[in-house]
């Protein structure tokens, strides 16, 4: 499993797929504060040009880093049976359970590389930019953006799993957003007659980011500013790994290529 | 005794209820060039397919280098290089980049092979050119290229010369040639183009509907297509009966059309026009044959040719 990280390391490394995604990411973070700014001096009593307003776009949406890290892994791994890339590594007697692990570290490494990068460019553009006070709006993100990395890293798993499984990428991204969307919002529904599915819905982050979340320019109410809520996202987060990266073995243990 | 390199018995592969290929079993000795012979449909990819892991069988075993079961299975194939179906590369890596991924994936230290792999299969002044770039005919030598990465000890290929021009076919016929005979590589080789194959496979197996009909060495093939006689006579019974008294076991069929092949004979037309004229049988036609690898594979089919 470890040359096939390496392989695919050097290949992710050589190519632009990587490149494209955080550029076109990064242009879009510039452009939110970008315009924020531009906006300040061109509308009069324009009241949103500050920290505050722009870090609250992610801490209110959390579930964001799971789609981009969700959206870089089919970037990166789409297309591999269709040009018969996948089939190669399985002929070489890499196991289709390496193959799997292998694209979840590889994209998690890829997507973490690119979070970093683009969170620096986020924070610096909004504070450069932007007035305002930084904290209390910086922290509460960050911490944010710690407690819900491990939930992001279970979506990568999701994706990677899909990936492999499914030869159309937008299968992949319907069964995913299937997964991470819909069957909470099911769950949340359904919990309004059954207690137990509540208690479990309750545990679905699409819900708890939803109700327990509030960022913007009445102020920050962060599940994760307490002890308790952060060790929610972290064990909902923890879980969702651990189901996912099983559902991905199963899934693709004997997956024809 | 050459070591057997790969072997499948009673190998069956469904695909919900079409056979793809039914109860096969064949071995391949070390060094040996294997044809797989076959039309569309007949259970060659599958074949391959089976051998590389990349589907499972229905029923039945796959055993390389003597070793069996999914795990041990992983391990040996390791030691295989293949090209099934269409050359797996990608098309926004260089010629030289898909090498390099192949050979950090199979855990090749050093650049040096890389560069011997380029020449080997004339790419090295290609090295930098994108894989999407590349015809049809070149992307074939690098999907080889990729199989040879890691100097495997068994190649399987699926129609390699697919898309080559001529001196394209013959650099891949010599370069597969020498392969065999210096490295000792096992290769197992399919392709629409017999006569190419001809050329080539020490062994064959003839496929058909997922059936093996048979597994032949090149030799042998030699002999059973080495020529024959067709003579067409009006009393094809009386001249069989004839025939059995005067050449106690020499192989012949009954075709239609009062028709009797007699095979490995056509040195001797003579003596099998007379016999029939100085019996009174009359002979309406005699013509003297030698069978090619397509008409033999096509008499194998029609259930002509003796096993």
């Amino acid at each position: 499993m470890i040359n096939y990280i390496r392989s695919e390391s050097y290949r992710i490394l050589h190519t632009k797929d990587i490149y494209l995604f955080t550029g076109l990411m990064a242009l879009g973070i510039l452009f939110l504060n970008v315009g924020l700014y531009v906006s300040a001096g061109a509308i009069s009593g324009f009241q949103y040009a500050n920290v505050k307003f722009s870090l609250s776009f992610l801490t209110d949406n959390m579930l964001f880093l799971a789609v981009a890290g969700a959206i870089l892994s089919v970037l990166l791994f789409s297309g591999e049976r269709r040009i018969g890339v996948m089939k190669n590594a399985v002929a070489y007697g890499i196991s289709r359970k390496s193959l799997f692990l292998g694209k979840c570290i590889v994209s998690f490494a890829a997507a973490f590389a690119s979070m970093i990068l683009l969170t620096a460019v986020y924070v610096i553009s909004a504070v450069l930019l932007l007035d305002g006070p930084v904290q209390p709006y910086l922290g509460l993100m960050l911490q944010g953006i710690a407690v819900n990395l491990l939930f992001a890293a279970a979506g990568v798993i999701l994706a990677a799993g899909f990936t492999q499984f499914f030869e159309k990428e937008l299968v992949s991204g319907l069964a995913w957003m299937g997964v991470v969307f819909l069957l909470p919002a099911v769950f949340y529904m359904a919990g309004f007659e059954i207690p137990l599915l509540a208690k479990i819905a309750s545990w679905m982050p699409r819900n708890y980011l939803m109700t327990d979340v509030m960022a913007g320019m009445s102020g920050y109410l962060c599940l994760w500013s307490e002890p308790a809520g952060a060790v929610k996202c972290i064990l909902a987060g923890v879980a969702g790994i651990i189901v996912f990266a099983a559902a991905g073995v199963f899934m693709n243990r004997r997956k024809e290529i | 005794m050459k070591e057997t390199v790969a072997e499948v018995h009673d190998l069956t592969k469904e695909y919900g209820k079409t056979r793809a290929l039914i109860d096969v079993n064949l071995s391949l000795r070390r060094g040996e060039i294997l044809g797989l012979v076959g039309d569309n449909g007949s259970g060659k990819s599958t074949f391959l397919k089976l051998l590389a892991g990349q589907i499972f069988p229905t029923k039945g075993e796959v055993i390389l280098f003597g070793a069996h079961g999914e795990k041990e299975l992983e391990k040996q194939r390791k030691r295989i290089g293949t090209m099934i179906e269409a050359p797996g590369f990608f098309p926004q890596l260089t010629v030289e980049g898909n090498l390099e991924y192949y050979r950090i994936q199979k855990g090749i230290p050093g650049k040096e092979q890389v560069r011997e792999v380029l020449k080997q299969i004339g790419l090295y002044d290609r090295r930098k050119t994108y894989g999407r770039q590349l015809s049809l005919g070149m992307k074939q030598r690098l999907g080889l290229g990729s199989a040879l990465i890691g100097e495997p000890e068994l190649l399987m290929l699926d129609e390699p010369i697919n898309g080559l021009d001529p001196s394209g076919i013959i650099e891949m016929r010599e370069l597969l040639i020498r392969l065999c005979r210096e490295k000792n590589i096992t290769i197992i080789l399919s392709s629409h183009i017999l006569a190419e194959m001809e050329q080539l496979a020490d062994e064959y197996c003839f496929l058909d509907k997922g059936r093996l009909l048979k597994q032949i060495t090149a030799e042998r093939l030699e002999e059973e297509c080495s020529g024959y006689i067709e003579i067409r006579v009006d009393e094809p019974e009386l001249y069989t009966v004839l025939l059995e008294r005067r050449a106690p076991g020499r192989p012949y069929q009954v075709l239609p059309d009062h028709k009797v092949r007699i095979p490995g004979t056509a040195e001797e037309p003579e003596f099998y026009s007379r016999l029939a004229v100085e019996n009174g049988i009359g002979v309406l036609s005699l013509s003297v044959k030698k069978m090619t690898l397509e008409e033999y594979y096509m008499e194998l089919k029609r259930g002509g040719t003796e096993s």
